[in-house]
C-alpha cells in the first residue's frame, strides 16, 4: 500500500497477545485512516453498550495515511474509545511528533484491549513490540515519565502517556505525548488508565511509500511556500499562537466568562497573546512539519508562580480564565501546566471549575463540601482545584468527574455547559449560532475540532459569515463535519488544512485535499468520493451513538443556551434557536426526524 | 464625535506608535464611515480583514456615531489566504 502501510496492530493486555493485522485497500481508502478507521473497527468489533472503564471497550490510537509524509502539518494521530465522560464514542486528536513516529514503527493504528493486570507500559520499536512493567512509573507525572522511559528505551523515541489523572481514572483525564500535546477530550486518559497502560513508548524509520513520489513532493513543497510567504507577511497564530483570540471573542460577545453568564470579560487585556508575549514567552514551537509554529514555549519563573512548559492556547485561556473570571495570566498559565503534568483536558478541567463557581456562588453547593468559599476570580483556588481534581482528593473526587455529574449531584445540571456531557470549549454559541448547531450534533459531544465553524462565523476564513443568523447554518455545519472528519482521517491538523487544502469558500470543495491524498494513497478520489467518505465516517459514527442508547433526545444544548439570552454585548438578547437549525441538518443530512439516517443514505454511503 | 478603533493580533501594527494598548481613541468629523477609519490608518479592506462595528460586521459605508468602536484584525493567521486566494483567481482568469 502507499500512504497507508495496511498493518495494524493490535495488543491484549490481558493475555499479553500481540497480534499484526492487514487491512484490505477497500476499507482503507473507504474510511480513509484515522478516525474513520478508528470508527469502523469499533463499530464492528465491540458492543456500544460496553462500560467505558471496562476491559471490553477498545482504546486505538489511529494515524491517517498523509501521517508522517511531506505534507505539511501531516503530523497527527487520533485517539478513539467510548468514553467514560460522555458515554458516547470519541475521538480526540493530538499533533506533535509522537504521531509521526508512531506511524514510522509501520503500523497505522494501535489497537488495546482489555485490562493489564498491573501497570504496563508497551515498547514498539518496529517489529520488536514489547509490553513492560510500569510500576516504577505509576504515579508520576507526565514530563518524569516521559524522561524516565526514554531513558530506558532509546533517545530518539516519543511518548505517549497518562499523569495520575489518568491513572485516577478522572473522566476529564488526557492522553498527553511530547509532554505538552494533548489528546485531551472526553476522558481518553481514564480509559488508558483502566487498562493500566501508564505509556506508548515508539520508534521507528519506516517511512510511507506513495502512490505518485513526485507529485507529492512538489505539492507540498508549493504549499509549504505558500505558508512559508503568507507566515512572512505577518502571522498571527505565529506571533501569538491561538492566545491572540480572546479580544477578539470578546469583541464579538462570545468569550466564554463566568460560566457562560455572559460573554464579555473585563479583565480580557490581561490575558492576550501581546500580553503572553511580553511577559512570558520564550519561543514559538511547531509540530512536525508545521510551517506555522502555533505551539508556545512559556517561563513564568519571576511571576508570582513558579514553573515552565508549553501554553496557554485560547482554549485554556477562556476555560482556566474568563470562564472563572481569571484575569492573571500567569495563574492560568500556571493551572495549564499543571493540567499538562498531571494529563488533564485543560478545557473540561476549566469549565468544570466555572461551573463550581457558580454553584457555590449561588448556595447550590454547601462550603463545607468544597472546603472553602469559592468564588468566581480566586485564582490560586483554580490552581489548587486542578490540583486535587487530578488525584480525586476531597471535593477534587466531584470535580473529577466532570461538571455534568458534579451540577447532576447537587440537583441541578442546568448549570453544566456541556453538550452530550461534554463541556463547551471557548465559543458561546448565543452569540455564533453554527456553533450551537454543531456542539449539539457532534458525535462526541461540544466540540469545536468536529467542525469549526467558527473559522468563518469569528475569523473570517475562508470568509465572514454573519455569526447571528441561523440561515444556512445546518448546510454548512453539515460541511464542515464532512470536511473536519476527513482532515482527522488524513492525520493532518485543521489549522493549515482548512485554509490551504480546501477552494476558498466556505462551501469548503476539498480541491487540493484530493490532489494530495491521491498523490500519497494512489486511491484515486476526486472531491465528491473524499466529501462521501467524510460523511461515511460521520453516519457509522452516528450509528455507533444510536447503538449506544443516544437520541434526538441528547442532540441538545444545555437550557441557558436556549431559555437564557445573553445579557450583553453584541450578542445581547440572542439565544440558540436550535430546533429549527436542527430540523433542517437532519434534512440534509438524510436523516428521519429522529436523526436517525434513513435506508437511501445508508445505501449510498455503502453502510448497510 | 469620539469614536475608538481597536487592532488585534498583527493589527496593532497599524496603531500610532504612542500606543500603549489595543484600542485608542479618536475625535473624527459627522459623517465619517467605517471604511474612512480603517483608510486612516491604512488597514487592508478585503477578505483578509475582518472589520466589526460594535462587534458586529458593519458594511464599509456605515456611519459611526458618537461612543462607537471600530475593531480590525486579520483573518484568521494574517493574510494567509493571499496566495492561495490569488492562485485560484489567476486560474480562473486564464480559463
Amino acid at each position: 500500500m502507499n500512504g497507508w502501510h495496511g498493518r495494524i496492530l493490535r495488543i491484549n493486555l490481558n493475555q499479553e497477545k500481540i497480534s499484526i493485522e492487514e487491512i484490505d485497500s477497500q476499507t482503507a481508502a473507504a474510511f480513509i485512516g484515522g478516525r474513520g478507521w478508528a470508527i469502523k473497527y469499533l463499530y464492528d468489533e465491540m458492543d456500544p453498550m460496553v462500560n467505558p472503564l471496562s476491559p471490553n471497550n477498545m482504546l486505538i490510537f489511529a494515524t491517517g495515511p498523509l501521517t508522517a509524509t511531506p505534507a505539511p502539518t501531516g503530523n497527527r494521530y487520533m485517539v478513539v474509545t467510548k468514553s467514560p465522560l460522555t458515554e458516547a464514542l470519541t475521538n480526540s486528536n493530538s499533533g506533535g511528533f509522537f504521531p509521526t513516529e508512531m506511524k514510522r514503527t509501520g503500523y497505522d493504528m494501535f489497537i488495546f484491549e482489555g485490562r493489564a493486570e498491573r501497570p504496563v507500559y508497551v515498547w514498539i520499536n518496529e517489529n520488536h513490540v514489547e509490553i513492560r512493567s510500569a510500576d516504577h512509573v505509576w504515579g508520576k507525572t507526565v514530563p518524569e515519565t516521559e524522561d524516565i522511559l526514554i531513558a530506558e528505551t532509546d533517545p530518539r523515541a516519543k511518548v505517549a502517556s497518562i499523569g495520575p489523572a489518568g491513572e485516577n481514572l478522572v473522566k476529564v483525564a488526557s492522553i498527553m505525548n511530547d509532554k505538552h500535546r494533548a489528546a485531551g477530550r472526553s476522558g481518553v486518559g481514564a480509559v488508558m488508565g483502566s487498562k493500566n497502560l501508564k505509556a506508548v513508548v515508539v520508534r521507528g524509520s519506516l517511512d510511507p511509500s506513495f502512490a505518485y513520489p513526485g507529485e507529492m513532493r512538489d505539492i507540498s513543497k508549493q504549499i509549504n511556500r505558500e505558508v512559508g510567504d503568507d507566515v512572512k507577511k505577518g502571522s498571527s497564530l505565529r506571533e501569538y499562537g491561538t492566545a491572540y483570540v480572546p479580544p477578539v471573542t470578546n469583541e464579538m460577545g462570545i468569550l466564554p466568562t463566568l460560566n457562560f453568564q455572559t460573554g464579555v470579560f473585563e479583565g480580557v487585556e490581561n490575558i492576550n497573546g501581546h500580553a503572553l508575549n511580553e511577559k512570558y514567552l520564550i519561543r514559538a514551537k511547531p509540530c512536525y512539519r508545521c510551517p506555522i509554529a502555533c505551539g508556545r514555549e512559556t517561563d513564568i519563573n519571576g511571576s508570582e508562580y513558579e514553573g515552565s512548559g508549553e501554553g496557554p492556547e485560547y482554549e485554556t485561556i477562556a476555560a482556566l480564565g474568563s470562564a472563572c473570571g481569571v484575569d492573571n495570566l500567569a495563574a492560568i498559565t500556571k493551572a495549564n501546566y499543571l493540567c499538562n503534568e498531571l494529563g488533564l483536558d485543560t478545557i473540561s478541567a476549566g469549565m468544570t471549575i466555572a461551573c463550581a463557581m457558580e454553584m457555590s456562588e449561588k448556595g447550590l453547593i454547601p462550603e463545607d463540601d468544597i472546603g472553602f468559599s469559592l468564588k468566581f476570580g480566586d485564582a490560586d483556588a483554580v490552581i489548587n482545584l486542578v490540583q486535587v481534581m487530578a488525584r480525586r482528593e476531597g471535593f477534587g473526587d466531584l470535580l473529577a468527574e466532570g461538571s455534568y455529574r458534579l451540577a447532576e449531584k447537587y440537583g441541578h445540571p442546568e448549570y453544566a455547559v456541556t453538550a452530550k456531557r461534554l463541556e463547551f470549549p471557548g465559543y458561546d454559541p448565543r452569540g455564533s449560532k453554527g456553533m450551537g448547531l454543531l456542539y449539539a450534533t457532534s458525535n462526541i459531544g461540544a466540540s469545536h475540532m468536529a467542525g469549526d465553524l467558527a473559522y468563518a462565523e469569528v475569523f473570517g476564513v475562508p470568509e465572514k459569515l454573519d455569526p447571528l443568523t441561523t440561515e444556512n447554518k445546518a448546510a454548512l455545519i453539515k460541511r464542515f463535519e464532512d470536511a473536519f472528519a476527513i482532515i482527522d482521517a488524513a492525520g493532518l491538523c485543521v489549522f493549515l488544512s482548512v485554509r490551504y487544502l480546501f477552494e476558498p469558500d466556505v462551501n469548503l470543495w476539498p480541491r487540493r485535499l484530493t490532489q494530495i491524498m491521491n498523490h500519497a494513497t494512489g486511491a484515486g478520489y476526486d472531491e465528491e468520493s473524499l466529501l462521501l467518505a467524510g460523511e461515511r465516517i460521520f453516519n457509522l459514527e452516528k450509528l455507533f451513538l444510536l447503538k449506544a442508547g443516544f437520541s434526538k433526545n441528547d442532540d441538545t444544548l444545555p437550557p441557558r443556551m436556549l431559555n437564557e439570552p445573553m445579557n450583553a454585548g453584541p450578542a445581547e438578547g440572542q439565544v440558540v434557536e436550535l430546533e429549527e437549525m436542527l430540523t433542517e441538518f437532519y434534512a440534509l443530512r438524510g436523516w428521519d426526524e429522529n436523526g436517525v439516517p434513513k435506508h437511501e443514505k445508508l445505501s449510498e454511503l455503502g453502510l448497510l | 464625535m469620539r469614536v475608538r478603533l481597536r487592532l488585534f493580533a498583527t493589527y496593532r501594527q497599524y496603531l500610532p506608535s504612542k500606543a500603549e494598548a489595543s484600542t485608542i481613541e479618536l475625535e473624527v468629523q459627522e459623517g465619517t464611515c467605517v471604511g474612512d477609519l480603517i483608510s486612516m490608518f491604512d488597514i487592508p479592506q478585503g477578505a483578509e480583514s475582518v472589520i466589526l462595528l460594535n462587534g458586529i460586521t458593519p458594511s464599509l459605508s456605515d456611519r459611526v456615531k458618537e461612543g462607537d468602536i471600530v475593531s480590525a484584525f486579520p483573518a484568521m493567521a494574517g493574510g494567509m489566504l493571499h496566495s492561495h486566494r490569488n492562485e485560484t483567481e489567476n486560474k480562473e482568469k486564464s480559463k
